[in-house]
């Protein structure tokens, strides 16, 4: 399965980037960063693309932290990595 | 404890992708005691899902997510999920049905209902005015729908809260507290939380329940791609096109009771909701429908339905070798029709088989050659009858060939037999009238058969062409080129 990051298509916005995430035992991230989560505002899930050479499957978060921040990130199941993302 | 209140079959027709039969045998699986089907604007699917649940041990609860329309001043079709009750919240149901399918459609003269006028002579998506969703609310229970098309959570959803509220409100005039649930769902998209805490309290102003539902469109999340691929068939568009309309993950496959629990753990009251109602959703199709054929009940039918054959053995096998083994034949089968109680639904085919007679006599005139010609015929398993040959619905000799019996009546039998009676088309357009006057409009209508659950093939079709057909659909859907999916020879 290829990944969103081989895509090499010059121009492109929004670009997700690796960020560290500490997550609970039910996989709900606990800190990003060395920002501790205040409270989870979102969770959805994206799997589409099944039809093609590159499926998606993202966890999304929708997260404030502890400096006030809202952001988003998501977790790639099948590779466990998590990537942040501009809302 | 959970019990699913908001499912789809294949019957939601190209917005479903398991069979009514697959929902029931997983929800026994996964051990639910019952399980609701409530598919697009029909009750297609919900006598076989109420025999299918039946054979597994899980209770059925039938409704529907009816479409309805509300007037304002950008009006768009917004979602109900409707269960019944009791046997008036089925006929309410089948009533409010009806009405969405006539709904807002343009006659045409050739009898069908199309958007008019219209170059592609698109046929309309079923809906019904919201007023007449509020005479017809007996002996139903009403959720408010679900989170993209939902008549309060989708008004919600497109930014409309004092649109939610008013429609929460009224709904909950129309239904009652006892009959009206806020449905909270969580089908794992951006909003779900927000949406959800939104509705809760709304719930909690109103002074009603909120109840969690799944909105499940498959049995089992590997049933999902068909599901987008249907999506995208029904759209006309390929998959890519369809991204914000299809589900967009593999979350409305039917939940266990520990994945509700998880999924709805902000709000556990509302899946506790969803086996208290469950417990109150009594209605059994299978046994409460209340039909009788006409007839049934009139207690002279055995004896004219006797006296008819017995005459008519007489004519048909005196002098003939088969005539002792006719008449033991007759009686054996006379029994077995009074025991089933179906005297009358014999008469009843005989008596339109006299009415074709009349009505071909009518037609063809006394000179026509076409006068000899049968007024109707029956076929298929019914030719193994005695009863039939001798009323006129067969013109086989069940006696003379030595035709099995069993497997048109029998003792076993829990539906009523089958006669298809086929009628030429010279009369049809003067015995299908003459038939409602006979036995009155609200014991005979026309029906259509769909012949498939996603798309409905033309009689015209070959079966290949079905099959054909259905990979040019996915093809495009799949944005493959024509050469791709077209037959590679015959």
């Amino acid at each position: 399965m290829g990944s969103w990051e081989d895509d090499v298509r010059p121009g492109r916005v929004n670009k997700p980037w690796p960020v560290p995430v500490q997550v609970g035992s039910d996989g709900t991230p606990q800190a990003v960063g060395r920002l501790a989560v205040e409270s989870v505002r979102e969770e959805w899930l994206v799997e589409d693309g099944w039809w093609t050479q590159k499926p998606l499957r993202r966890r999304y978060f929708e997260l404030v932290l502890e400096d006030g921040s809202d952001v988003v990130v998501f977790c790639e199941p099948d590779s466990g990595r998590w990537f942040r993302q501009r809302d | 404890m959970y019990t699913e209140l908001h499912c789809h079959s294949a019957y939601s027709f190209l917005d479903g992708a398991s069979d009514p039969a697959e929902l029931a045998a997983t929800a026994a699986d996964l051990g639910h005691e019952a399980l609701a089907l409530t598919d697009h604007d029909n009750v297609c699917g919900a006598m076989e899902f109420a025999h299918a649940c039946a054979g597994v041990g899980v209770r059925p609860i039938v409704g529907c997510e009816l479409t309805v329309e509300v007037p304002r001043r950008r009006p768009r079709p917004v979602h109900v999920t409707l269960l019944v009750e009791e046997g008036r919240g089925w006929a309410n149901l089948c009533r409010l049905i009806t009405g969405a399918q006539r709904g807002p459609r343009e006659p045409t003269s050739n009898g069908l209902r199309f958007r008019a006028p219209s170059r592609q002579r698109e046929l309309l998506p079923p809906s019904l005015p919201i007023d007449e969703l509020e005479r017809h609310t007996e002996g139903l229970v009403c959720l408010s729908g679900c989170a993209r098309d939902g008549a309060v959570a989708g008004s919600w959803e497109r930014g409309d809260p004092t649109g939610a509220a008013y429609l929460a409100r009224r709904l909950l005039r129309a239904f009652g507290p006892d009959r009206f649930r806020i449905e909270l769902q969580r089908p794992l998209w951006r909003h779900d939380r927000s949406r959800n805490r939104w509705l809760a309290s709304l719930a909690e102003r109103l002074g009603v329940p909120a109840v969690a539902t799944g909105d499940a469109h498959a049995h089992h999340r590997s049933r999902l791609p068909l599901q987008d691929a249907l999506v995208a068939v029904r759209l006309g568009a390929t998959l890519d096109e369809t991204e914000g309309l299809r589900r967009g993950n593999s979350a409305s496959a039917l939940l266990s009771a520990e994945q509700a629990a998880t999924r709805f753990r902000d709000h556990p009251e509302a899946v506790a909701e969803t086996a208290r109602l469950a417990e109150r959703l009594r209605f059994d199709l299978t046994r409460e429908l209340g039909y009788s054929y006409p007839g049934a009940e009139d207690r002279g039918a055995d004896r004219r339905l006797a006296d008819l054959c017995r005459m008519r053995l007489i004519h048909r096998y005196e002098g003939t070798p088969h005539c002792a083994e006719a008449e033991r034949r007759l009686e054996e089968e006379l029994a077995l029709i009074r025991e089933l109680r179906l005297s009358g639904f014999f008469l009843l085919h005989q008596d339109m088989l006299e009415l074709a007679r009349e009505v071909a006599a009518e037609v063809r005139g006394p000179d026509s050659a076409r006068r000899l010609l049968p007024p109707g015929r029956g076929r298929g398993s019914s030719v193994s009858s005695l009863v039939c040959y001798l009323t006129g619905l067969s013109h086989i000799d069940p006696v003379k060939n030595d035709l099995f019996l069993g497997r048109f009546l029998n003792e076993e039998l829990t539906e009523v037999p089958d006669i298809d009676l086929d009628f030429p088309r010279d009369i049809r357009e003067k015995l299908i009238p003459r038939v409602h006057e006979r036995y009155g409009p609200e014991r005979s209508a026309p029906i259509a058969a769909r012949r498939s659950r996603s798309i409905c093939p033309p009689r015209s079709w070959k079966p290949t062409t079905f099959a054909t057909r259905s990979i040019s659909s996915a093809g495009s859907a799949s944005a493959l080129p024509r050469s791709r999916t077209a037959p590679r020879g015959r």
